[in-house]
C-alpha cells in the first residue's frame, strides 16, 4: 500500500469535518480482528470489471481452478 | 453481437461500474479520484442510455411515450438477445 492513511468525514455527511485515519491501526490488539482501509488505485475497465465482478483489481481474487 | 446488444452491454458495464464505486465511495466519500471516475462512468451510461432508447426504444418504464401508443410494448425487449 503506497499511502498509509486516508480521508473520512465526522459525522457521516460531507460537511462534517474531515479526519485522516490510518489504512491499518496504529497499536493493533491482541484478540481483536481488522481490515485495512482500502486505498483507492484507480479501477480496470467498466466491461472487464462487469465479466469479472468487480472493478477493483485488488479485490479480483477468484478461487484457483482444480 | 449485433449493435443493439453491444450498446446494451456497455450501459450494463457502466451502470456495474458505478454499483462498485458507489459501494467504495460510501466509506470514502472524499476520494476524489473515486468521485471523478464515478462522474465519468455516470455521464457515459447517460450518453449510451440516450442512444440506445432513441435507436431501440425505452429501456425502462420510466420513459416519455408518444401521446398514441405506448412503445414499450415494441419487440424486441431490452434484455432479449435475438433481434
Amino acid at each position: 500500500m503506497k499511502e498509509k492513511e486516508t480521508l473520512i468525514f465526522s459525522g457521516n455527511c460531507c460537511s462534517g469535518q474531515s479526519i485522516s485515519i490510518p489504512v491499518m491501526p496504529n497499536n493493533p490488539q491482541l484478540a481483536q480482528a481488522y481490515i485495512p482501509y482500502q486505498i483507492y488505485n484507480g479501477i480496470m475497465s467498466p466491461m472487464e470489471g462487469l465479466s469479472k465482478g468487480t472493478v477493483f483489481r485488488e479485490l479480483y481474487q477468484p478461487y484457483p481452478g482444480k | 453481437m449485433d449493435e443493439r446488444q453491444k450498446l446494451m452491454e456497455q450501459i450494463m458495464a457502466y451502470d456495474f461500474c458505478m454499483i462498485d464505486l458507489g459501494l467504495f465511495l460510501d466509506t470514502h466519500p472524499a476520494d476524489a479520484n473515486a468521485l471523478n471516475d464515478f462522474r465519468t462512468c455516470y455521464m457515459e451510461s447517460e450518453k449510451l442510455r440516450k442512444q440506445f432508447e432513441e435507436k431501440y426504444g425505452p429501456i425502462n418504464q420510466r420513459f416519455l411515450p408518444n401521446p398514441r401508443c405506448w412503445q414499450w410494448i415494441d419487440d424486441p425487449w431490452p434484455w432479449a438477445r435475438e433481434a
